[in-house]
């Protein structure tokens, strides 16, 4: 931006608060545009002091129509304005930072996919207003916005959902959907307010997809660990060689799966023919953590039968607990495509569900109380034997 | 008095009277393992079962180091057990038995003296245990006290 | 018994007696205590020992062994062993309900043979009711409560709901949810039979729906103090009449007298023991009690029912609760318990009219039992 060009606006602006402290009076733009001066009140732009005028220029304080379209008023009702507009405060530094609020969005939009649509004509794309809303403009922190995080998917959607206007780019309607049954979308609805969004891969104003390969970057920002084991993996440098997305190509990009230990191998065969050695692989790494898992169960069983004979069994309910933390990291360590970081953590879950199992079968061995209960058993039979045969002897005996 | 007939002889068997007798105690014998099983059964159950201690249980955590100033003692109890323990120097701690070994009283600090005294008979236990003067019969107890980041343990 | 060796003992031990009996009146202190399963016969608390004991055995008595008799005498059995066991366990039970949980888990775990008493104590209740139960239908049966056998069965009946409140308070006691649910039920029946139920609630503190410190205090004390002396005096009042009037007719019975009586009733009793002592060890080893998680009065846990044997007054309460109100379903369970007590008194005659009215009402009861204790049991 010139030098001009930001003095100029900051005159303005000044000039025109300085105007409102002396007038010392609301505008008159509501007495005719009742609904939009009602929504303007509700957002945060009322609340910080920006007037009507801020935007649309004109006289603020004239009730005759002439008078106040007057000058430099602008009705802002052509679309491929919003935006340069918005900018006009949104992009000065001064202006924005007692908000904090970043001066380059208007920069990073004229990049994304929406803006360069709008600078080339089609004003079919999302400007400013399509998602934060035209008069009534609130905080994202506030619920009731369209772009706080659990409302993202629904405003993007509202375009993005729309099959006519999407078969136009060539976009799927499909995908809002998609994203809301994964487990993103899910994890979001569910409250999760640490769940990614849409802007969370897209980003906010530069919208663009991220290229299928640059979604695994995107992923790794939050799944660290299991991109590390990826890229540790043979998975990696081949998919990168083929061009084929990495994370999405099992866990999709909008409808994310999380895939079940006894899904390991057949996401596997999307790609892997049944009887090659990746196939094979697929199989050692589910059946290692299925013997893990499963040695696991067996373990927490005898534990709750345990509880049931009175034992103590924190120690061993804690032990269980260290294992399924295992099966959990072997779960990550898949992702690196071989069988020694997996079986590392496996074998120390299998072991630890099988020591708990070792240790509490000893202590509920009930074979010493079964033994002496039949030896029991038997000098009572005995006992009922002589004592019968003595009631007889003594009842034969006296007289 | 009727002759006492038994079920051998019922059964056309006549036992001697000595193998009679061998199998009238035999039998006794065998019955009063009822008795001898019972009693065996109760005075186990009657006996106090040994906590499964845990280190936690058999080390006392009594506090800081300076809780207990150089040449002064404390007295800490571990349920129904009073020890005491005393700061010798900056570095030793010594821990005693805290009940007489004369007729059970609980003892004192004496500072002076550097003792433990009875207030009952007036008897005296040494840093060691020994007894120093009175009618106690035997030395005291001793428990092991550590320190250890800064916290005093008794192992009791 | 070679002769030589009778008379030898018999002149030991006969001067002791007499030494005794010239001091204090021993045929009393023998009375009263063999009138818990030892000996039914009448003795004459005047006459010195030997003499009364000579004197009874004169007269030909049936055997307390034979069927169904034997019932009774298991069931005397069985509190005996209840109370040893139960005196046993309390030397380990702390009543409170931060420690009642884990006293009962010290018993379980640590103390030598602790699961060996508690089992022989869980079982040895169910047993005692069941057996009770059984020989009451029995006795019902024979109407063998026609006069002068009337009391017999009122302090059997009284009996049988002591060792219902036992049961009960001592199912209170472990804390444990499973335990804690069943008798909030027992309660909430409890409190729709009017007078009893108001006047049980009270006794216990006015439990709300919480049994906290004072209410588990007082289940404590009733099952380990009032509700076992209840107990042993029912069983003493028994005997009492078993002794005044003798034991109901049993067709064809040979009756004996003499010493040789005496001697089979006590192997009768010990045989008795033995088997009982198997059974109740199988029991415990084979089908151990569980010891369950620790109860929260704040989380009702779901299909917990009340005890086995107040199924079907539960089932009843349930499914008269759509028809009648409360009070009054729980008023009429009042004036079945009181027939059921003095039933003696209303069915008195010889006719045989008498006795095929009792038949019914002895098969409709039982039906009564059997179908509500299912429809408890599934409503549960």
């Amino acid at each position: 931006m010139t030098l001009v060009h930001r003095f100029f606006g900051l005159i303005v602006v000044v000039a025109f608060l300085a105007a409102s402290v002396a007038a010392a009076d609301v505008e008159a733009c509501g007495l005719c545009h009742p609904e939009q001066r009602v929504e303007h009140e509700a957002g945060i732009h009322a609340a910080e002091g920006v007037a009507c005028t801020d935007c649309h220029r004109g006289d603020g304080q004239s009730r005759d129509t002439d008078r106040a379209h007057r000058g430099q008023f602008r009705a802002l009702d052509d679309r491929g304005m919003v935006p340069q507009s918005c900018s006009e405060c949104h992009s000065n530094l001064e202006l924005m930072r007692p908000y904090n609020l970043p001066v380059d969005q208007y920069a990073v939009y004229t990049t994304s996919q929406h803006g360069r649509r709008v600078a080339a004509g089609d004003l079919r794309a999302a400007v400013c207003t399509d998602c934060h809303g035209v008069h009534q403009i609130r905080d994202t922190e506030d619920p009731r916005s369209p772009t706080h995080p659990r409302n993202l998917a629904s405003t993007c959607g509202e375009c993005h959902s729309d099959a006519d206007l999407m078969s136009d780019f060539d976009l799927s309607p499909e995908i809002v959907a998609e994203y809301s049954r994964g487990v993103h979308g899910l994890a979001l609805e569910g409250g999760n307010q640490a769940a990614p969004d849409c802007t969370s891969c897209h980003g906010t104003h530069g919208s663009a997809p991220p290229g299928l390969s640059d979604v695994d970057k995107v992923c790794g920002a939050c799944h660290q660990r299991t991109r590390r084991a990826f890229i540790e993996g043979r998975h990696h440098e081949a998919m990168r060689a083929a061009g084929v997305p990495e994370c999405a190509s099992c866990h999709d990009q909008h409808e994310v799966i999380s895939f079940e230990p006894e899904a390991v191998g057949v996401v596997c065969a999307e790609c892997h023919s049944e009887e090659s050695e990746a196939a094979q692989l697929s199989e050692k790494l589910y059946t290692l953590i299925e013997k893990a898992e499963e040695s696991l169960d067996r373990a927490a069983e005898l534990v709750a039968e345990g509880e049931r004979r009175a034992l103590e069994v924190e120690d061993y309910k804690s032990r269980i607990e260290e294992g399924r933390t295992y099966v959990t990291e072997a779960l990550t360590l898949v992702h690196t495509v071989a069988v020694e970081p997996v079986a590392d953590v496996t074998n120390r879950a299998q072991a630890l569900g099988e020591e708990v199992r070792h240790e509490l079968y000893a202590k509920m061995d009930t074979t010493p109380a079964r033994v002496g209960l039949a030896l029991f058993w038997f000098y009572v039979v005995l006992t009922a034997i002589v004592l019968v045969n003595l009631k007889k002897q003594s009842a034969g005996g006296s007289s | 008095m009727s002759q006492t007939k038994n079920s051998f002889a019922d059964a056309g068997l006549e036992l001697p009277p000595d193998r009679r007798r061998f199998l009238k105690y035999l039998t006794r014998g065998f019955l009063s393992l009822w008795g001898v099983g019972f009693l065996w059964v109760v005075s186990h159950f009657l006996k106090p079962p040994q906590s499964r201690s845990s280190l936690s249980e058999r080390r006392l955590g009594i506090g800081p180091v300076d809780s207990i100033p150089v040449g002064t003692a404390r007295l800490v109890q571990h349920g129904s057990e009073p020890i005491w323990v005393v700061r010798t120097d900056t570095e030793t701690f010594i821990g005693l038995a805290g009940v007489c070994t004369h007729l059970r009283c609980i003892l004192g600090w004496d500072g002076e003296e550097q003792s433990l005294v009875c207030p009952c008979h007036d008897g005296a236990f040494d840093l060691n245990g020994n007894v120093l003067k009175g009618p106690p019969p035997q030395a005291l107890r001793r428990y092991r006290v550590q320190t250890q980041l800064g916290e005093i343990y008794v192992h009791v | 018994m070679s002769d030589l060796e009778r008379p030898d003992r018999e002149t030991r031990s006969s001067r002791a007696l007499d030494w005794f009996s010239r001091r204090i009146n021993l045929t009393e202190i023998f009375s009263l205590l063999t009138s818990y399963g030892f000996y039914y016969a009448e003795l004459d608390t005047r006459k010195p020992l030997r003499e009364a004991l000579a004197e009874a055995e004169s007269r030909p008595v049936g055997s307390y062994g034979r069927w169904p008799r034997v019932l009774g005498l298991f069931v005397v059995v069985l509190l005996w062993i209840e109370l040893l066991t139960g005196a046993l366990l309390a030397l380990y039970y702390l009543p409170t309900p931060d420690t009642a949980r884990a006293s009962l888990g010290t018993i379980m775990r640590d103390v030598d043979f602790g699961w060996l008493v508690h089992q022989l104590h869980f079982w040895g209740a169910q047993m005692l009711i069941a057996f009770l139960i059984l020989r009451l239908v029995i006795f019902f049966v024979r109407r063998a409560y026609r006069p002068p056998r009337e009391l017999f069965w009122v302090f059997g009946a009284i009996l049988l709901l002591v060792c219902f409140h036992l049961d009960l308070s001592g199912r209170a006691l472990p804390m444990t949810d499973h335990a804690y649910w069943s008798t909030v039920r027992a309660l909430e029946i409890a409190g729709s039979v009017p007078i009893y139920g108001s006047l049980l609630l009270f006794l216990l503190g006015g439990a709300g729906t919480v049994i906290g410190e004072l209410t588990l205090i007082r289940f404590y004390i009733l099952h380990v103090a009032v509700l076992p002396l209840l107990a042993i005096l029912m069983v003493y009042l028994h005997f009492s009449g078993v002794r005044r009037v003798g034991l109901s007719e049993i067709r064809g019975e040979r009756k004996v007298a003499g010493r040789a009586a005496v001697r089979g009733h006590l192997y009768n009793l010990a045989i008795a023991l033995a088997v009982l002592f198997g059974i109740l060890g199988t029991l415990a080893v084979l089908f151990p009690h569980p010891f369950r998680a620790a109860a929260d009065p704040y989380v009702t846990l779901p299909g917990v029912g009340p005890p086995w044997y107040l199924l079907s007054v539960f089932g009843f309460l349930e499914w008269a609760s759509g028809a009648l109100p409360r009070q009054v379903a729980g008023g009429i369970l009042f004036v079945f318990f009181v027939l059921f007590v003095a039933w003696p008194f209303i069915d008195r005659g010889d006719s045989k009219r008498g006795r095929v009215t009792a038949w019914v009402i002895g098969v409709l009861v039982l039906l009564f039992w059997v179908i509500f204790s299912l429809y408890g049991a599934r409503v549960a």
